[in-house]
């Protein structure tokens, strides 16, 4: 397992505000933190505490207020509408945690989706391959139990080899075995395609599989631990 | 992009009956868009045919007389090509087939035939042949309206004598496509006849020889696009000497005019009509579009998070706005040849032509298949950009819950409460909903102004003939003279059988001018006590006549800008031609277009005349018997210049109307149907989609089938019956438009929608609403009850 120190992404002094209604809702409050090439990363804290938000402004499917979000030496902050498409399209892959496939598409259908628009993608028969399911590929996603779905979107964030991997609460819908299959496939993956991989949870006894963890409570970095690295195979905690 | 293009059609096979619906309402609209344009060009297109084949002229002018020679010589003017000169008459015509004496048209024709302007097709028989001077060339529907055969033979009241022809041929001309007889309202080739004969037969009759009384031309091609080309005044100023009575250009001759109005009204309403169908449906696309892009909306922003862009999405949306387009527009090609196929055969009723056929208008097919997906795509973009505008993320997001909470109606609980929950649950609804609460108000407002639309026409045209024939024209019969008598004719017309009550008229013909601006009309001076001429206004009041001075349609007023009291120039178009002047004393809304009148004796003295008859206006009760000498005494009368039965022209017109107007009506109603039901059934198999849980729920509590879809039923119901109600006043407004648009200077239709017709309208919205209720229950059926319970949003 290779660790190096270089940042993929470095966030600095960002913030988030929702508004509801007339009430404002601070949600990121000056977060500032790096993303490591290569390596797996949890982002750990309670609900609410602005997990998702801050992975959706890292991939680039929301907007920060204000700060730095700077990908590989550019601040995708200051992105055109049409950068962060392109961003999202070559760089980014998403997982989340209800799977979010297209339900007239077929497992296969729905990997080709992801790969027809990237620039260097993957096989996809070859993507299902890597997530077990290749057997599976003419099914819809409604003949498929939630960890075979999940596999599908893993499948489909992986196609495009994309050089982060994030993934909201991956196993969040999931049983306990089945979340294992899913953290398993995960890890390998990022091991040996030195994916960049972040997964948020709120399970704290995934946190420890990681190289490192984030913890975030009320929309600031509380802090970072750097973990003994385990395998969950052998120990699922 | 292809992945995507699976997803659509499989989206496509889910949601084909929502997007029939649009479909069909696009379908209506530019069918009727192509259907109205494309009979408007077949009957361009068979006129310039006819036109050409005729050598139809640019030019008119009618004079009393005057030497062929000179005639020719004075047309020798820079921008006349080409001069023409022959006569015609006015006579009466007696067929032993027919008890009436009936008017006819003499017109000269070279004995020669060759490529003379206003020329004749020959239909049956041959051109004029050497043998004999007195062969005529009858008019082909004439002909056939009255058995008239090759060889027999016709006579007629020619300059005061009786005088037989010979039938050689049946022929039509392109100058006569469209021939009222005198006083009618409507094309009448039966009761009025064209007879061509030799020139020189006519000239010898009556007493003209080597001169004309017509003359026609062709300007050279410079003028030819001109309305009214200054030389054509220059020509009939250098003819003035010899009595001109009319000149004019090709724009103002009555059977071109005619059919450019007809044509001009094709056209306006080939952009009004179907406008209301394109909005509807694109209002239903957009309704249709904004829930399926609601519904997909995690699906977009997850697509946009795995590197799709807006405009990828919305070109996707934007290929069912073409799905549901292009089969609209293919739909609309095929009813809109087929209405141009309808439409084109009730014309050749109305006109006499050769050849009117319905052509394919591949253009115009093109046009309505851009429009039809334009319309789409607009709804369609409008529909979705709110979801596809939204960031991933919160797209991502579960929607907010629609605005909960008490709607208005609630704060008013003795009326609430008063009401069940499936009552409180339609009211709801149909508040919250406020976009699709406004499409099926505005979609039932559409529908039913179209209905109310066709109904009041029918009322207006009934109207119309009431006025005319009940209330102005209380005669039964009107003899028009050919040249002014004395109150003797009166008497004697008095004198004949069955006869009940004869009035004197004395009708000039004349050119109105004020300022600068001219009109040619006519005023008839009528008896202040008369019993028989009653003007009335298009209200249906009854106006006395003044006792000096015009009572002037204000149609024409408009026309000369003139106000009651201002003076006015007459120019008697007979006669010495004398010009006098004299005031308008009072306007009136006059259904006939632009008619004039004036006390009798009060114009006598004007024109400088006493006592003269220009026309008899004759009611009578008479058995079969008594008509028969009646009309057989008429055919005998010298000076005789047309018969009119008025109580025959009324059902000639009322058959007319009926045979226009009865498909017409049918097919428009269809058409509103068609609006009705695509609305009302797309919005309910969104709502049924969109409540599946609900009605499930109510299945389980054990509500049967029917009985839930009574709160489908109720809103319908509620939002139709609203935007009937609405769409009342647009239909009346629109036929106050559509009228006004109708109005030509030879009469205006009142729009007149009668009380009934309001409460048709309203009752068949309700129709409607029932009827789609079955299909909304048919549909409810088909919804799997346990998976509805279990579906995850
Ligand atoms: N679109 C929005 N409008 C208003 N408030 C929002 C919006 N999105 C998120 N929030 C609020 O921001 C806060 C953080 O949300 P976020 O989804 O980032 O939390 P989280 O840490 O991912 O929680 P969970 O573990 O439950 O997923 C929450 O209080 C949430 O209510
Ligand atoms: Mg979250």
């Amino acid at each position: 397992m290779n660790t190096p120190d270089e940042a993929l992404v470095r966030l600095t002094d960002v913030y988030k505000t929702y508004l509801m209604g007339e009430v404002e809702v601070p949600v990121l409050r000056g977060v500032s933190m790096e993303i490591r090439k290569a390596e797996f990363l949890t982002i750990w804290g309670e609900s609410g505490s602005g997990k998702s938000t801050l992975m959706n402004l890292v991939g680039g499917i929301d907007r920060a207020d204000s700060g730095e979000i700077v990908f590989q030496g550019e601040d995708i902050t200051n992105f055109s509408e049409s950068e962060l498409t392109h961003y999202r399209r070559s760089q980014v892959g998403f997982v989340f945690q209800f799977y979010n496939l297209v339900p007239s598409l077929t497992a296969l259908e729905n990997v080709w989706a992801a790969a027809e628009i990237a620039e260097d993608p993957m096989d996809p028969e070859e993507a299902l391959k890597l997530v077990g399911l290749a057997d599976r590929k003419e099914h819809f996603p409604s003949q498929l139990s939630g960890g075979q779905q999940q596999r599908i979107a893993i499948a489909r964030a992986l196609v495009k080899r994309p050089a982060l991997l994030l993934c909201d609460e991956p196993t969040g819908a999931l049983d306990h075995d089945t979340s294992i299959v899913v953290l398993d496939l995960l890890q390998n993956l990022n091991s040996e395609t030195e994916t960049t991989l972040v997964v948020i949870t709120h399970n704290p006894e995934i946190a420890p599989l990681a190289d490192r963890t984030v913890s975030i409570v009320d929309g600031l970095i509380q802090g970072v631990n750097e973990n003994e690295h385990l395998q969950i195979s052998e120990d699922p905690g | 992009m292809k992945t995507l293009n699976r997803k659509l059609r499989r989206d496509l096979q889910q949601s084909w009956k929502m997007l029939l619906a649009v479909t069909a309402v696009i379908a209506v609209g530019i069918g009727s868009f192509i259907g109205m344009l494309a009979t408007a060009g077949n009957l361009q297109v068979a006129r310039s045919q006819y036109y050409s084949t005729c050598r139809m002229a640019d030019f008119w002018i009618d004079l009393k007389k005057a030497p062929a020679d000179e005639v020719h010589r004075l047309g020798q003017l820079p921008g006349i090509s080409e001069i023409r000169d022959r006569l015609q008459f006015k006579v009466i015509v007696d067929l032993e087939t027919a008890e009436k004496p009936v008017s006819a048209i003499v017109l000269s024709l070279p004995a020669v035939p060759g490529t003379t302007i206003n020329g004749i097709v020959i239909k049956t028989g041959s051109y004029f042949s050497q043998d004999r001077s007195n062969e005529v060339i009858v008019s082909e529907k004439f002909a056939n309206a009255h058995d008239l055969e090759l060889g027999d033979r016709i006579h007629a009241i020619m300059n005061e004598q009786r005088k037989e022809m010979i039938i050689c041929g049946t022929a039509t001309s392109a100058e006569f496509v469209y021939l009222t007889s005198p006083g009618s309202l409507v094309d009448d080739p039966e009761n009025y006849g064209l007879f061509y004969v030799k020139r020189q037969y006519l000239e010898e009759t009556f007493g003209f020889e080597g001169a004309c009384n017509s003359v026609t031309g062709l300007f050279t091609p410079e003028f030819r696009g001109q309305k009214n080309p200054p030389i054509l005044q220059a020509y009939a100023d250098r003819l003035e000497p010899f009595g001109v009575f009319a000149s004019m250009p090709r724009a103002d001759q009555f059977s071109h005019m005619v059919l450019d109005a007809e044509m001009t009204q094709n056209r306006t309403m080939a952009f009004i009509f179907p406008s209301f169908f394109l909005v509807v449906a694109s209002l239903i696309m957009n309704v249709l579009m904004s829930r399926l892009a609601e519904q997909q909306r995690t699906i977009m922003g997850t697509l946009k998070a795995l590197g799709y862009s807006n405009r990828d999405l919305v070109v996707h949306f934007l290929k069912f706005g073409l799905a549901a387009g292009v089969s609209g527009g293919v739909m609309g090609a095929i009813i809109g040849f087929w209405m141009s196929g309808a439409l084109t055969e009730m014309y050749l009723d109305f006109f006499s032509f050769p050849r009117l056929v319905n052509s394919f208008y591949p253009g115009l097919s093109f046009l309505g298949l851009l429009l039809s997906v334009g319309a789409c795509s607009f709804g369609t973009i409008q529909g979705v950009r709110r979801v596809i505008r939204l960031q991933p993320a919160e797209a991502m997001r579960p929607a907010p819950p629609a605005k909960g909470g008490s709607i208005l109606l609630e704060r008013w609980p003795r009326f609430w409460e008063s009401l069940d929950i499936q009552w409180q649950m339609v009211l709801r609804g149909i508040i919250r909903r406020k976009r699709r609460t406004f499409v099926a108000i505005f979609s039932a407002a559409m529908g039913a102004s179209i209905v109310l639309l066709t109904f009041g026409f029918v009322n207006s045209m009934d109207a119309m003939i009431q006025i005319q024939f009940d209330k102005i024209l209380r005669s039964d019969y009107h003899l028009a003279l050919s040249k002014e008598l004395g109150s003797e004719v009166v008497d004697e017309i008095r004198r004949l059988p069955g006869v009940t009550a004869v009035e004197a008229v004395f009708a000039v013909p004349c050119t109105y001018e004020a300022g600068h601006r001219k009109k040619k009309g006519g005023i008839l001076g009528i008896l202040p006590d008369s019993k028989l001429t009653l003007p009335t206004g298009t209200d249906g009041q009854r106006i006395a006549v003044p006792d000096t001075g015009l009572l002037m349609a204000e149609g024409l007023m408009d026309q000369l800008n003139l106000q009651p009291g201002d003076p006015v120039r007459l120019v008697p178009i007979k006669g010495d031609r004398r010009p006098v002047t004299t005031h308008v004393a009072q306007g009136f809304p006059s259904m006939l277009g632009l008619d004039v009148y004036a006390n009798y004796s009060w114009l006598n003295y004007l024109m400088g005349e006493s006592g003269a008859v220009s026309e008899v206006r004759v009611s009578a009760l008479q058995n079969r018997k008594q008509r028969k000498i009646f009309m057989r005494a008429l055919k005998e009368m010298p000076n005789l210049e047309a018969v009119s039965d008025i109580r025959e022209q009324k059902q000639v017109l009322v058959d007319h109307m009926d045979r226009a107007m009865r498909g017409t009506a049918v097919v428009m109603i269809l058409f509103a149907a068609v609006i009705f039901f695509g609305a009302i059934l797309n919005a309910t198999l969104i709502a049924i989609a969109e409540r599946q849980r609900e009605i499930a729920t109510f299945s389980a509590m054990g509500y049967f089938d029917r009985e839930t879809a009574r709160l489908f039923f109720r809103e319908n119901m509620l939002t139709n019956v609203i935007g009937s109600v609405v769409g009342l006043p647009l239909g009346a407004a629109t036929l106050n438009g559509i009228v006004t648009q109708f109005q030509t200077d030879a009469y205006s239709i009142p729009a007149v929608i009668s009380s009934s017709s309001y409460l048709y309208t309203i009752a068949l919205a309700v129709f409607f609403v029932m009827s789609a209720q079955l299909a909304v229950i048919h549909n409810m059926r088909k919804i799997d009850r346990v998976e509805a319970m279990n579906l995850k949003e």
